[in-house]
């Protein structure tokens, strides 16, 4: 064939009718003139007519032959087939629109779930040659160090050590350590708190990757001592701060740097090229990371490394393992019992996401499987009504390949439509994300990735496949019934009074149950997650948290300490200088908060919740205990009298500060209950001494109620609390307890606090709701998803049992009428659907709470306060499914009942 | 007596269409089934319906273009005309026809 004829001949097809049109009008026309030439030549006109005919030829095989030389046979029975279907489909609307719908739902929102995944884990990360990176993580079987401890912590090995890794280790090409934090970074017209990581030399080697203008980090800048002010900026930090301007190489870039609790002014020296991301987070800049004389027990550094070309991950895991070993005997104080394992970039990245996305897939899964058992179920009911026509077309010789295609046809036509509207669902549903903004959360603030959720080519791909393999897979059934039920079975049978035989009734109820089932396990793992989200918000964590809000409010004062600085002439003098400024500044921002109408009061303080908190040792002085105890850790926390009121903190003994505490005055610290049972057990704490960091000492003036504060789920750690009065904090939380909702007051608070005093940048203000919310992220998102989720599962699930109730009525219209005739009441007639549909839902429930038992202790990480069997829940929804069940069998049970007996007897 | 008809030789139905077309083109389809019995003398026993599935075939080919026109009578009807490319297949396909027969006339002439 040429392509003239393939283009012709395609064309044909998308306009047959028009074309058999023409040959038409040209056959008659020639039959026509054949007559009037006999009629010349002296014929009668019939004869004329026979004669022409009889010339001509036969027309319907020529028609034929015509007809198959115009199209392409396989092409042209596609068609039809698809033509059949939609004509079909337009028979049995209701069951088109429901498996649509249902499709489309499953469809949309799976591949929004996948949008989601691709672009947080599965999108490979911007680094030549990816595979050969891995981070090193140490871990300490003794210390209860596993692998995954070490990648929640973040923290593997201290500096000295990974200058032996590198110095002295052949496997890899190059190494860097690395740490990050968010930081305030005086961009120019705006101040924010930004990501920025401090990365040690051969950052730009491992991850290979060559600055786009400017230079790298020089050695020197990365030694100790050596002129350590200077940053590479990211491409989009460039763009979004300065305009993509090439003369900013050689400026300052101001950034607080928390170590040493001042700003800094970096010299930009380079841009790193568009699309480079490092590791887990969206960073701003990288500075380089000091190769300080830390003690080796620190283990403070991430560590990645690049694997030399062609050398096999468990080939390095080896030689790793031996180097561990020979450095453990080296330095058997700070390396026994460690070892160090190596996780490709990649898997680490998904690491901490990894029960989260478990969770959700196998969410997914079970909701697609219920919309294709749906479906399959509406096919099997829609196959039954049908099954006189398909044995019909089998008797009439249509070979059962073709039947097979035909039905392949129109499932495909279905889960085509069904995956069009599911891609602008998910469309969407992924703009719905985006509007929610799930990065302004403080988890997922820093977090790659997140703007990149779209339906791009894999996502789209992904969309595509699930659809077809959902046509192919609610296909199998009713396809495998259609192939070995026997034609004359269903013939023997007069008319649409065809009913199928036990086999397909059976088949049809397993498939709703095992649909049920799904949704139940569903339902049960989202009812165990709401409990439990339900049960952090109101755990109590020693203190009132309505109305409270808390807001960051960090300080970038470089110029007035330079100004300090040039006043005074010592030390001394400049410290107590400082801390007279910082103290008068927060005292004027705490009185003009509280100020505010609606304010009921507010205090600096807060609790320490998902910042991880910082420790410091403490000992207790003249005390028994001191002799035998290791130096206590404790957590600590600036906090000024009003902060204590504002918190609502139980005072279990002694007092508050108050304003007799002054710089002048005695060091006096407020302890939790856990500190001094654990500094002085059995004793009263008040008026003892301790000291923290080995040298600053506290009068403990009272002692408080414990609080949690790592969050819900942590322990009641002992504490201890500074007076803001003695040691006024540079970084303020503000507390502030308002009388309506805390939301509203935030831009006052805001505008009074940078009145007080501009040197103060406003990072954040987040209730204590949202800062649980925030810390429980994994399981918040989660529960957003897995509810829609669940809610898509039982919606679906019902659908199935209303529509085969509704089929099994219309089926037995006949029998039921026969039993009302003989004089059954209607009540027994819809108890008798009413049963038909409990009897199959409790059959899916039955079989959903078992797989529930074996399922919800996947969920036991996320769970809070409620066991993966918890009674209550697991009997609520099976009782919820039960209600449902009989609500959906309802109205096909009033249907039979309303069935007239005279006329469905007469319908024979 | 009737002299029983010959049948249209197989594979030379384009070659007759092709020539009748070149000489008295454009030309309906009832006109190139006549023009090819008359040429004939009625010798050819030709299904007059077979010529459309063959005008079809020189269409998709390239050769043959349609335009609807008048006939001589006041009817609609289709009429067919060679294009560029039809004339010089026209002329491929007269050059092997006369190969063929020249080819089997010598068989049919050589001594046993």
């Amino acid at each position: 064939m040429t392509a003239r004829e393939i283009i012709s001949r395609l064309s044909a097809i998308f306009r047959p009718g028009c074309s058999d049109a023409e040959l038409d009008e040209e056959i008659r026309t020639h039959v026509e003139m054949a007559t009037e030439e006999n009629i010349r030549n002296g014929m009668n006109s019939d004869d004329a007519r026979q004669a022409a005919l009889r010339s001509f030829g036969w027309i319907e095989p020529m028609k034929e032959t015509y007809r198959d030389r115009r199209g392409i046979p396989f092409v042209e029975s596609l068609v039809q087939d698809v033509r059949f279907t939609v004509r079909t489909f337009g028979k049995y609307r209701g069951f088109t629109i429901a498996a649509i719908v249902t499709l489309a739902l499953s469809i949309g929102i799976g591949t929004a779930i996948f949008s989601i995944v691709y672009a947080l884990l599965i999108q490979p990360p911007p680094y030549d040659d990816p595979e050969r990176l891995v981070m090193l993580w140490s871990t300490n079987q003794a210390k209860g160090i596993d692998l995954a401890t070490a990648q929640r912590r973040g923290r593997s090995m201290d500096l000295q050590e990974v200058m032996d890794w590198k110095r002295e280790f052949s496997v890899f090409d190059s190494l860097v350590a690395f740490e990050g934090w968010a930081m305030p970074v005086v961009g120019p017209g705006k101040s924010e708190e930004l990501f920025v990581y401090a990365v040690s030399d051969g950052f730009l080697k491992t991850v290979g990757v060559q600055p786009l203008i400017g230079r790298g980090f020089l050695p020197e800048e990365l030694k100790p001592g050596g002129n350590s002010g200077v940053l590479l900026l990211t491409h989009d930090y460039w763009e979004s701060a300065f305009g993509a301007d090439p003369k900013v190489l050689g400026t300052n870039l101001s950034i607080g740097k928390t170590r040493e609790k001042l700003v800094q002014p970096y010299k930009i020296i380079g841009v790193l090229p568009p699309g480079f991301k490092f590791y887990h987070r969206k960073a701003v800049a990288f500075v380089p990371l000091h190769w300080g004389m830390d003690q080796r027990t620190r283990r403070g550094q991430k560590v990645m490394a690049r694997l030399k070309p062609g050398v096999p991950l468990e080939q390095a895991q080896e030689r790793t393992n031996i180097f561990s070993h020979q450095l453990a005997r080296k330095y058997p104080a700070a390396n026994k019992g460690w070892s160090v394992k190596l996780v490709p970039v990649n898997a680490d990245a998904v690491a901490s996401f990894r029960p989260l996305l478990r969770v959700l897939i196998a969410a997914v899964a079970i909701v697609l499987l219920i919309a294709c058992s749906n479906v399959a179920a509406f096919l099997l009911i829609k196959l039954d009504a049908r099954s006189h026509e398909l044995a019909l077309r089998c008797v009439l010789g249509a070979s059962k390949r073709r039947v097979m295609r035909q039905v392949l046809t129109e499932n495909l036509v279905l889960s085509g439509a069904g995956g069009l509207l599911g891609l602008g669902l998910a469309w969407l549903l992924i703009r719905y994300v985006h509007y929610l903004d799930l990065g302004a959360s403080s988890f997922a603030r820093h977090l790659i990735g997140l703007e990149s959720i779209a339906i791009n080519g894999p996502v789209a791909t992904f969309a595509v496949v699930m659809t077809t393999c959902s046509g192919l897979l609610f296909a199998l059934i009713p396809a495998w019934r259609a192939l070995t039920s026997k034609p004359s079975d269903s013939l023997v049978v007069s008319g649409d009074r065809a009913t199928v035989g036990v086999r397909g009734r059976w088949l049809r109820d397993a498939v709703v149950a095992a649909e049920v089932g799904l949704a139940v396990v569903l339902v049960v793992a989202t009812g165990l997650l709401t409990r439990s989200l339900a049960g952090l918000l109101e755990s109590d964590l020693g203190f009132t948290s309505s109305n409270l809000v808390y807001v960051s409010l960090p300080r970038v004062h470089f110029d007035v300490l330079a100004r300090l600085q040039r006043e005074t002439s010592s030390k001394e003098e400049f410290e107590s200088a400082t801390s007279r400024w910082l103290s008068k500044s927060n005292q004027e921002v705490i009185e003009r908060v509280t100020g505010i109408p609606g304010v009921e009061s507010a205090g600096i303080g807060g609790l320490l919740l998902n910042s991880g908190g910082s420790l410091a040792p403490v000992e207790a002085r003249g005390s028994l205990s001191n002799l035998k105890s290791d130096a206590q850790r404790a957590y600590w926390r600036i906090v000024s009298t009003g902060g204590f009121r504002t918190l609502r903190v139980p005072l279990l003994r002694g007092r508050f500060f108050d304003e007799f505490d002054s710089r002048r005055s005695v060091p006096v610290a407020v302890v939790n209950e856990a500190l001094a049972d654990r500094l002085w057990p059995g004793e009263d704490p008040i008026s003892r001494e301790f000291t923290a960091w080995g040298e600053m000492s506290f009068v403990v003036i009272g002692v408080v109620g414990n609080m949690r504060h790592l969050g819900p789920r942590g322990p009641q750690v002992p504490a201890f609390f500074w007076n803001d009065a003695q040691n006024p904090s540079k970084n303020l939380t503000l507390v502030v307890r308002s009388k309506r909702d805390p939301a509203d007051l935030v831009p006052e608070i805001r505008r009074q606090a940078a009145e007080a005093d501009p040197t103060l940048v406003f990072r954040k203000a987040e209730t204590v709701e949202y800062k649980v919310l925030s810390s429980e992220w994994q399981l918040h998102y989660s529960l957003f998803l897995l509810g829609g989720l669940s809610i898509g599962a039982l919606v679906l699930a019902l659908v199935g049992v209303y529509g085969t109730l509704n089929h099994v009525v219309s089926q037995r219209t006949r029998e039921i009428g026969l039993r009302i005739a003989l004089g059954a009441n209607r009540g027994e007639v819809m108890r008798m659907v009413v049963y038909k549909g409990l009897a199959v839902v409790g059959a899916g429930v039955a079989v959903g709470v078992l797989g529930a038992v074996l399922v919800t202790r996947f969920l036991e990480s996320f769970l809070f306060g409620v066991q993966p069997l918890d009674g209550a829940t697991f009997t609520a929804v099976s009782v919820g499914f039960l209600l449902a069940a009989v609500l959906a069998s309802y109205f096909p049970a009033r249907r039979a009942s309303f069935v007239d007996p005279m006329v469905s007897l007469r319908n024979e | 007596m009737k002299v029983p008809k010959a049948e249209v030789p197989y594979g030379t139905l384009d070659l007759l269409v092709l020539k009748t077309l070149d000489s008295l083109a454009p030309l309906h389809g009832f006109g190139i089934a006549r023009r090819i019995e008359q040429t004939s003398e009625n010798v050819l026993r030709l299904n007059q319906g077979s010529i459309y599935p063959a005008l079809l075939r020189l269409q998709q080919r390239g050769w043959v273009e349609t335009a609807w026109g008048i006939s001589g009578n006041n009817r609609r009807a289709k009429f067919y005309s060679l294009t560029g490319s039809g004339k010089k297949q026209l002329q491929l396909e007269v050059e092997s026809w006369e190969q063929t027969s020249a080819l089997v006339a010598r068989f049919l002439e050589a001594k046993p």
